[in-house]
């Protein structure tokens, strides 16, 4: 078992490896460090940045509004579909919302919203807006999977709601809550930075993107692409790790 | 309890026509039958969770307690939180599941079980509950003559005081649960 994992991890770094050496070739053929710095030159920026005070004000700031924009939507979807479940005039009232929202580009909503609120907290909004319909989507379709055979025998047996919720509806809506968060997460970030891009909010990673593109430096649009993605994959790690706990909690 | 079923139809197939029964008070009834004849049909008529129906019931049972033909548990959870999910009381819980031989299984999870071990779960689960009326489909579906045993006392000594009602294709299973009024389909 252990060296199945030693060797799977082996492989793994050895992909990361392969990529990172395209990638430098790549960049010594082309021979121009403003269309595609190297990875050394990449890393040693990302280096230089990570300890001054600025990046780290604008990781919090960024970090801070799409966290918020996240929960908040996970909250609302979460309720927005159980009331569906529950009425379905209130299910055919939310289906256009969430239609229109899945089919609309990022950037015209971003420009729209951008009409209505100031750029600092664009993307609270923005990543709130797309994270909504995948986690509704997902929620709606596991209650509506829920066993009816089990939903009936609880109401013989006179199950509480809360115990419904508890230890019929978490159980069943397990598998889609995962996916939800997982596909969700990524949406909230790519979206979340490219609202900051648009809207340039004071001191968000979004700006700092867009100065690194006017000023040409490509080495940073790359550090700040790897710290956006370090951030994507922790923010995705820490999330699943939480639901898949408090699941397998609600399901010992 | 009295029933009067003019008709009961699924689709275009009659199930039941001009079909009367008494059910009398703290008796034990078998419903029995082959296979198909609508046994199960009828206990939902007669538990009140089918209403689709032309006819009446006199004197229907008041929140009826079921033991389903399937054991409808929640596969994803422990067998201890199927119980406390009807149940506050753990001990209870846990006397009740030694009483049927599953003592030490209470974390498992439904899915880890035997389809007979499952039975019996869902059985501890139908003794947790009081009710004044207890239906029974296909109680001993999945067990051996020496767990049908010692099920069928634990049941008998739940349903003193308590109209017990129960479905079955075996006519062996009369005795078993001592049964004092038969309806034959």
């Amino acid at each position: 078992m252990t060296s199945t994992i030693r060797e799977s991890k082996a492989v793994k770094a050895g992909a990361i490896a392969f990529w990172l050496i395209v990638w430098e070739a790549a960049s010594l053929l082309i021979g121009e460090e403003l269309f595609l710095p190297s990875p050394v030159s990449v890393a040693a920026r990302f280096i230089e940045i990570v300890p001054t005070s600025g990046f780290w004000t604008s990781v919090f700031f960024t970090l801070r509004r799409i966290l918020l924009g996240f929960l908040l939507s996970v909250a609302a979807a979460s309720l927005a579909a159980s009331l569906s479940y529950r009425l379905q005039f209130f299910a055919v009232l939310v289906d256009p919302f969430v239609k229109i929202v899945r089919a609309t580009p990022v950037a015209s909503i971003v420009i729209l919203v951008l009409v209505w609120v100031r750029s600092r907290n664009l993307s609270v909004i923005i990543s709130f807006l797309m994270v909504f319909p995948i986690i509704y989507t997902n929620i709606l379709e596991g209650l509506r999977a829920t066993d009816k055979d089990l939903l009936e025998a609880a109401s013989v047996y006179h199950i509480t709601i809360m115990k419904k919720i508890r230890y019929i509806y978490l159980p069943s809506l397990s598998t889609y809550i995962q996916s939800a968060i997982s596909i969700s997460l990524g949406l909230a970030w790519k979206s979340g930075i490219a609202a900051e891009v648009i809207g340039l909010p004071d001191g968000s990673i979004g700006e700092r993107v867009y100065e690194a593109k006017i000023y040409l430096s490509t080495p940073d649009l790359f550090a700040w692409t790897v710290v956006i993605i370090i951030l994507a994959f922790l923010f995705e790690r820490f999330f699943l790790g939480l639901s898949g706990y408090l699941l397998r909690r609600v399901e010992e | 309890m009295r029933v009067f079923i003019e008709e009961k139809k699924f689709g275009d197939k009659i199930i039941f026509q001009n079909a009367s029964f008494e059910i009398p008070e703290l008796s034990r009834t078998a419903v029995l039958g082959p296979s198909g004849c609508g046994k199960t049909t009828l206990m939902r008529i007669l538990s009140g969770l089918d209403k689709d129906y032309l006819g009446r019931i006199e004197s229907p049972p008041v929140n009826p307690v079921i033991l389903f033909q399937e054991d409808r548990l929640s596969e994803r959870i422990s067998v201890m939180s199927n119980l406390i999910a009807v149940t506050d009381d753990r001990n209870k819980a846990l006397s009740t599941l030694a009483s049927l031989s599953l003592g030490g299984e209470e974390k498992s999870h439904i899915h880890e079980l035997s389809g007979g071990m499952r039975r019996r779960v869902a059985i501890a689960r139908l003794l947790l509950v009081d009710s004044d009326y207890v239906f029974l489909d296909e109680p001993f579906r999945g067990l051996d003559d020496s767990t049908r045993k010692k099920v069928s006392s634990l049941i008998l000594e739940y349903a003193k005081n308590r109209t017990l009602v129960f479905i079955t294709h075996d006519e062996e299973d009369l005795p078993i649960l001592s049964s004092d009024n038969v309806i034959r389909l």
